[in-house]
């Protein structure tokens, strides 16, 4: 980092916080003193910097739209309004899960069957290794970066097998399912195979690959050596309905 | 919230920032039905589904940091001006991967007052040079900072890092302070991101 001299001024500048006859004298002493100009540009550049922090938030935000609630808006904090979308939520429950009657949507699909990784980062390793910045950038909810560093790791490494499990759930997080299930379907070998292999299949169907889909599970079910067979059997009979 | 959005509150709600930006968001992402149309044009152009997904989602990130930017001049409606950037994004990708050269000339004349590919992309082109520099921030600055950034009340910044607005102010302030002082370090950045 570098001191700087002429930051409090700056950041009063840009942020409008200046009167007029301030703001002339600032500009004046702008063109003249190479030194506050050096450090206003890096001013600048940082809130291009800036940008680019928030284009990424987008992307975490994006991802976490998917399941909640729209923002609250104030006719719902009213108590009878509250009451009546309890009673309606009660209500489509019961129709939803009523016994035969039931047809989910995929999103509701991969509500119900999706199963969370087990990642544990090694601490010790979290400095210089990305796989292991990826499993942290996971769990902290930070989707951007942890395809950014899962995606970092080459074909020929020996950590590429989990990154790309990591990289999976990373997209499928941030709902580009088409590239989670390219992801997934990396992951050949190891502990991760049956989470990865069915994890593949309901991205496949989030991505409008409802055949493409089945055909993961019933490889799953074929081969019937992993703990995910029945949730795969029980997709598929879901998938029938729909 | 609000199922269908025009133009103007559209724009209103991104230039207003926080939840109302979020809702905007949604309705592009989810409700509005414009990635079809853009998805069709990248499908004719060789892309791939996961390719529609990915285009779509990063330009309506665009989109609104150029909105809130005041980048965006109103010279064509925000559907095309969206699909305008989506096909610039597409168009870079196309091309830094060295697929085919001729797209090019196939790409529709941009509306008059948009911006072009390199325009929209500039973060983009400095991303991983920008990251050298963003790594040594820490997270909370870069959560404060873009938060901020997107409009978000120092309340309401405060209630996701969960600290008080007034920790929230002065974080804003020296958080920037320490990203000016980082990248005064760095005059290849600070020149590369001026041209």
């Amino acid at each position: 980092m570098k001191p700087l001299n002429h930051f409090d001024r700056i950041f009063a500048y840009a942020e409008g916080q200046m009167d007029e006859g301030q703001r002339t004298a600032f500009e004046a002493e702008l063109s003249a003193d190479v030194g506050l100009r050096a450090e206003y540009d890096a001013y600048l550049a940082s809130q291009k910097a800036v940008e680019l922090l928030a284009l990424e938030e987008l992307a975490n935000r994006a991802v976490k739209d998917e399941k909640k609630e729209p923002p609250i808006i104030p006719i719902w904090r009213k108590r009878w309004v509250q009451v009546a979308a309890a009673a309606a939520v009660l209500i489509a429950a019961a129709i939803l899960f009523w016994p035969g009657s039931r047809s989910l949507t995929p999103p509701q699909l991969a509500t119900k069957y999706y199963v969370a990784p087990n990642l544990s980062p090694d601490r010790n390793l979290a400095d210089q290794n990305n796989l292991e910045r990826s499993k942290e950038a996971y769990i902290s909810g930070s989707m951007t970066d942890a395809i950014r560093l899962a995606g970092s790791v080459p074909p020929d490494s020996s950590d590429y097998i989990e990154a790309q499990f990591v990289l999976g759930h990373a997209y499928f997080k941030s709902n580009q399912h088409a590239r989670s299930a390219a992801a997934f379907a990396n992951v050949t070998m190891g502990s991760d195979q049956g989470n990865a292999a069915f994890t593949r299949a309901l991205a496949l169907l989030l991505a409008g690959q409802t055949e493409a889909a089945k055909e993961a599970l019933k490889v799953i079910i074929d081969k019937n050596n992993s703990s995910y067979v029945e949730e795969a059997r029980k997709l598929w009979d879901d998938l029938d309905k729909m | 919230m609000t199922d269908r959005f025009d133009d103007k509150a559209l724009l209103k709600a991104i230039h207003k920032g926080g939840r109302q930006l979020e809702q905007a968001m949604h309705y592009l992402l989810r409700k509005s039905g414009w990635q079809e149309g853009i998805g069709q044009y990248i499908k004719s152009k060789s892309g791939s589904r996961e390719d529609v997904e990915d285009v779509f989602q990063e330009g309506v990130r665009h989109l609104i940091v150029n909105v809130r930017a005041g980048r965006f001049h109103q010279n064509s409606s925000v559907k095309t001006y969206l699909s305008s950037i989506c096909k610039n994004l597409w168009y870079t990708k196309f091309t830094r991967e060295v697929k085919l050269k001729e797209i090019k000339n196939q790409l529709p004349p941009a509306p008059e007052g948009t911006p072009g590919p390199e325009h929209h992309l500039i973060l983009n082109e400095k991303k991983e040079l920008l990251n050298s520099v963003l790594d040594q921030l820490g997270n909370t600055c870069k959560k404060v900072l873009s938060l901020w950034s997107l409009g978000f009340s120092f309340k309401e910044i405060g209630e996701e890092t969960s600290q008080s607005a007034g920790t929230v102010r002065k974080q804003k302030f020296d958080c920037m302070k320490k990203l000016t002082s980082l990248m005064a370090a760095r005059p290849d950045l600070v020149k590369a991101l001026k041209e």
